[in-house]
C-alpha cells in the first residue's frame, strides 16, 4: 500500500468515524447520566435528517443552517420527551425503562413512515466540490461533516469537563444519590443531558442528510453501530465513545479496502467480542467492583 | 380481520365501481380477475399507478366487446403494502370472489407471498411489478409468471451501450448488493462482459451500506474506466456522491435506478450523462405504445408511469392467453408458459421457470436534465464519455 493511499483511507475512515462519534456521544451521555439505554436514539437522528431535508427543500435554506436548526429542534424534543416520558419511568425496573425507549423507537419509526412514506429522499443543495491536500482528496460535504463533528464533539466534551452543569453531569454519572445529597438538581441535570444528547443525534441526522439519503430507518441503521461503539468505549464514557468510533471508522476503511465490506463488519464484531472478554468495562470505562 | 375487510372494501370501492360502470349493461357472465394492491402503506404512491393501468385495460377491453364476447371485471383489495395481507387476500379473491386469475400486486415481496397460496390453489398470476427473478429461482412455481423485465438483465442495456460506444474503454467494475436479485444480475453480466473483451471486477457490499469509499479506492487503484452499479436507489446515490466527492470520474457510469426522476433532485447538475435502465418509456415509438399513452392521458390527464404500463401489459398478456386457450385456468397457464404475446412492454415470453425473458430494459441516459432512451430504434445517441463531474 502506498503512503498516499494510506492517507486517503485514513481520511475516509475519519469521516465515517467522526459521524459515528457524534451519535455515540449522545448514547453514552444518556446512559452515563440518566442510566437509560436509549433505543429511540436512532429516531432522533432520523428527525434531524428529515428536518434538514424539509428546511432545504421547502424553505430553500442552506443545509449548513439546517445543522444548528436540527440541533435546537432535537434538544427541544429531547427535553420534552425526558420531562414527559422518560423521567416518569425513573425508578422503575430497568426492563420497564428499556421498553419505554423501545416503544418510543417504534412510534418514531411509524410516524416517519406515515409522514414521509418509505421513499428515499435527498437534495443537491449545499457545499459541492472537492478539497485536495497533497494527494488526499476529500469532498467539501465530507469535509463539512468532519469539521462540524470536530466542533460539536470538542464543544460537548468542554461542556462536560469545564462547566458547572458538566460537573453536575459527571457527579450524577458517578453516583446519583451522592450528587443529590450534594445539592445537585438531579431532574434538571438529567433533562439537560437528555436534551443535549438528542440535539447531538439530530445534528448528526442533518449531517447524514448532507452526504447520504434520507428515509425513515436512516437513524435506526446508524444507531446499531453506535451501540457497538459505546460498549467498546466503555458504557457511559464519553471519551471512550469518541475513541472507539474513530477506531471503528478507520478499521472499517482499511478492512473494506483490503478485504471487503462483509469482513469489515465481521472484524468490528470480533473487536467487540474481544473487548467484552478482555476489558468488560470497555476501553475507557471504569471498572465497577461487585 | 374485520378492520382489514373494511379498509379493503373502502380501498377498492372506487376501482371496482369504475369497472362495474363499464360492464353494467352486459355483465351476464364476466371474466373476473383479482388483484391485491398496496393502496395504503409504503408502496401506495406507486401502487395507485398499477391500479390505474388495470382499470384502463379493463375499460378498453370492455369497450371493444370484452374477451371472446365476455366482459372483464377486476376486483381489487388493499394489502396495505404487507406481504402477509397479500397472501390472505389471494385466498379471499379465490374463495369469496371466485376470480379466474390474479393480476399481480405491487413489489416482489408481496408477489412472492401470494405465489405460495396460488400455487396450492393452481391459479395463474402474472407478477406485474416483480423484477426480482430469484422468486422463481428459489422454488419451482408453475402458476406464477414474471410480468416485468427480469432483474437478471439489470446490466444488459449498459453493456449494449459499451459495445456500441465504448471502444477503447476496457475496464469495467460491477458493484452489487449481497442480495439475490443483485447477485443474479452480476452473475449474468460477468460472462457477457468478458465475452465482449472487457476486464471486469465485481465489488459486493452489504445491504444497508452507506459507505462506498473503500470500493471507490479499489476502483481507482485498479484503473476502472466504467462503473455499473446494480443495487437499490439509496446506496446508488451514496456511491455516486462519494465518487463525485473523491473526484473519481469514470468514462461512463450506470446505476439501475438512475432513470427515476428523483435522481435529478438528488444529484442536481451532476446527473448529466449518468446511464440508467428503464422497463418502459412513454416515448417508445410503436403504434400500440402510442395508443396506450394517448388513452391513459385522456383518462387520467398525465403521462403514464412504467407501473401503469406494466399493469396494462399484464392485462394484455392474460387477454392473449385467454384468446388463445380460452377462459380456463390450465389453458391460461399453458399459454403464459409457452406463448409469445405482444404487449405495450414488448413481447411477453417466459422461460421454463416462469421468469420473464421476452421483456428487456432499455438503456437510458440523463441529457440536459431529461432522462432519454439511448438504446433501440427510436433512441437518442448516448453521450460518451460522460461529462466530467466538477
Amino acid at each position: 500500500m502506498t503512503f498516499p493511499l494510506f492517507l486517503q483511507l485514513l481520511t475516509n475512515g475519519l469521516v465515517v468515524g467522526a459521524l459515528l462519534a457524534i451519535v455515540a456521544l449522545g448514547v453514552a451521555l444518556i446512559f452515563g447520566v440518566v442510566r437509560v439505554v436509549n433505543f429511540a436514539h436512532g429516531e432522533f437522528v432520523t428527525l434531524g435528517a428529515f428536518a434538514t431535508y424539509l428546511v432545504v427543500t421547502q424553505l430553500n435554506i442552506s443545509p449548513l443552517l439546517g445543522i444548528p436548526l436540527a440541533f435546537v429542534l432535537g434538544a427541544a424534543v429531547g427535553a420534552g420527551i425526558q420531562a414527559a416520558i422518560v423521567s416518569r419511568a425513573a425508578g422503575r425496573p430497568e426492563l420497564d425503562v428499556l421498553m419505554v425507549t423501545y416503544a418510543l423507537s417504534i412510534i418514531g419509526l411509524g410516524i416517519f413512515s406515515s409522514a414521509f412514506s418509505g421513499d428515499f429522499r435527498s437534495y443537491s443543495e449545499g457545499p459541492s466540490g472537492i478539497f485536495t491536500l497533497g494527494s488526499v482528496v476529500i469532498g467539501l460535504r465530507s469535509l463539512t461533516v468532519l469539521l462540524v463533528c470536530l466542533i460539536v464533539g470538542v464543544g460537548t466534551i468542554l461542556v462536560v469537563q469545564r462547566t458547572r452543569i458538566g460537573l453536575a453531569l459527571r457527579a450524577l454519572a458517578q453516583s446519583r444519590d451522592s450528587a443529590a445529597a450534594c445539592g445537585i438538581n438531579v431532574p434538571a441535570a438529567e433533562l439537560f443531558a437528555f436534551a443535549l444528547a438528542v440535539g447531538l443525534a439530530a445534528a448528526a441526522g442533518a449531517l447524514v442528510s448532507l452526504i447520504g439519503t434520507i428515509h425513515p430507518r436512516v437513524g435506526h441503521d446508524l444507531v446499531l453501530d453506535a451501540f457497538v461503539v459505546v460498549v467498546l468505549g466503555g458504557m457511559g464514557s464519553i471519551g471512550g465513545a469518541v475513541l472507539a468510533a474513530i477506531a471503528i471508522g478507520i478499521v472499517n476503511a482499511f478492512t473494506s479496502f483490503a478485504l471487503d465490506d462483509s469482513w469489515a463488519r465481521i472484524l468490528t464484531y470480533c473487536l467487540l467480542y474481544a473487548t467484552l472478554l478482555l476489558r468488560p468495562h470497555g476501553l475507557l470505562g471504569r471498572h465497577v467492583g461487585a | 380481520m374485520t378492520h382489514l375487510s373494511r379498509r379493503s372494501v373502502l380501498g377498492s370501492a372506487a376501482a371496482v365501481a369504475s369497472t362495474f360502470a363499464v360492464v353494467k349493461a352486459r355483465a351476464a357472465d364476466p371474466i373476473k380477475f383479482g388483484a391485491s394492491l398496496s393502496l395504503t402503506g409504503r408502496f401506495s404512491d406507486s401502487a395507485k399507478y398499477v391500479q390505474e393501468g388495470y382499470l384502463l385495460w379493463a375499460e378498453q377491453v370492455n369497450a371493444k366487446g370484452g374477451i371472446k364476447g365476455r366482459p372483464v371485471e377486476v376486483v381489487i383489495y388493499d394489502d396495505e403494502s404487507k406481504p402477509d395481507t397479500g397472501r390472505v387476500l389471494a385466498e379471499r379473491l379465490l374463495d369469496r370472489d371466485n376470480v379466474l386469475a390474479i393480476l399481480g400486486p405491487y413489489s416482489s415481496p408481496i408477489t412472492d407471498a401470494m405465489a405460495t397460496a396460488l400455487e396450492r390453489a393452481q391459479v395463474p398470476m402474472i407478477g406485474t411489478i416483480a423484477s426480482d427473478s430469484s422468486i422463481w429461482a428459489r422454488r419451482r412455481l408453475r402458476w406464477t409468471f414474471q410480468g416485468f423485465p427480469s432483474s437478471d438483465f439489470d446490466h444488459e442495456g449498459f453493456l449494449k451501450v459499451i459495445k456500441e460506444k465504448g471502444q477503447g474503454s476496457k475496464k469495467l467494475a460491477i458493484i452489487f448488493e449481497e442480495a439475490p436479485f443483485s447477485i443474479a444480475a452480476k452473475d449474468w453480466a460477468l460472462p457477457v462482459a468478458k465475452e465482449m473483451g472487457l476486464t471486469v471486477e465485481a465489488f459486493g457490499y452489504n445491504p444497508g451500506a452507506q459507505d462506498f469509499r473503500s470500493i471507490i479506492e479499489r476502483m481507482i487503484a485498479s484503473g476502472t474506466e466504467m462503473v455499473s452499479m446494480g443495487g437499490y436507489y439509496q446506496p446508488s446515490i451514496a456511491l455516486t456522491r462519494q465518487m463525485i466527492e473523491r473526484g473519481f470520474n469514470p468514462v461512463a457510469f450506470h446505476f439501475i435506478q438512475a432513470a427515476d426522476g428523483v435522481t435529478k433532485e438528488a444529484l442536481g447538475a451532476q446527473v448529466e450523462g449518468v446511464f440508467g435502465r428503464s422497463s418502459w418509456e412513454a416515448t417508445i415509438d410503436t403504434p400500440a405504445n402510442k395508443a396506450f399513452v394517448a388513452a391513459y392521458q385522456a383518462k387520467y390527464g398525465r403521462i403514464p408511469s412504467y407501473h401503469s404500463a406494466a399493469a396494462f401489459a399484464a392485462g394484455q398478456a392474460f387477454q392473449g392467453a385467454i384468446e388463445e386457450k380460452g377462459a380456463d385456468r390450465a389453458g391460461i397457464r399453458e399459454a403464459l408458459a409457452s406463448s409469445k404475446i405482444e404487449t405495450v412492454l414488448g413481447t411477453f415470453h417466459t422461460n421454463q421457470r416462469g421468469q420473464q425473458d421476452g421483456y428487456h430494459y432499455a438503456s437510458t441516459q440523463w441529457q440536459g436534465g431529461t432522462s432519454y432512451v439511448v438504446s433501440g430504434p427510436s433512441a437518442r445517441a448516448p453521450l460518451w464519455p460522460k461529462p466530467k463531474w466538477s
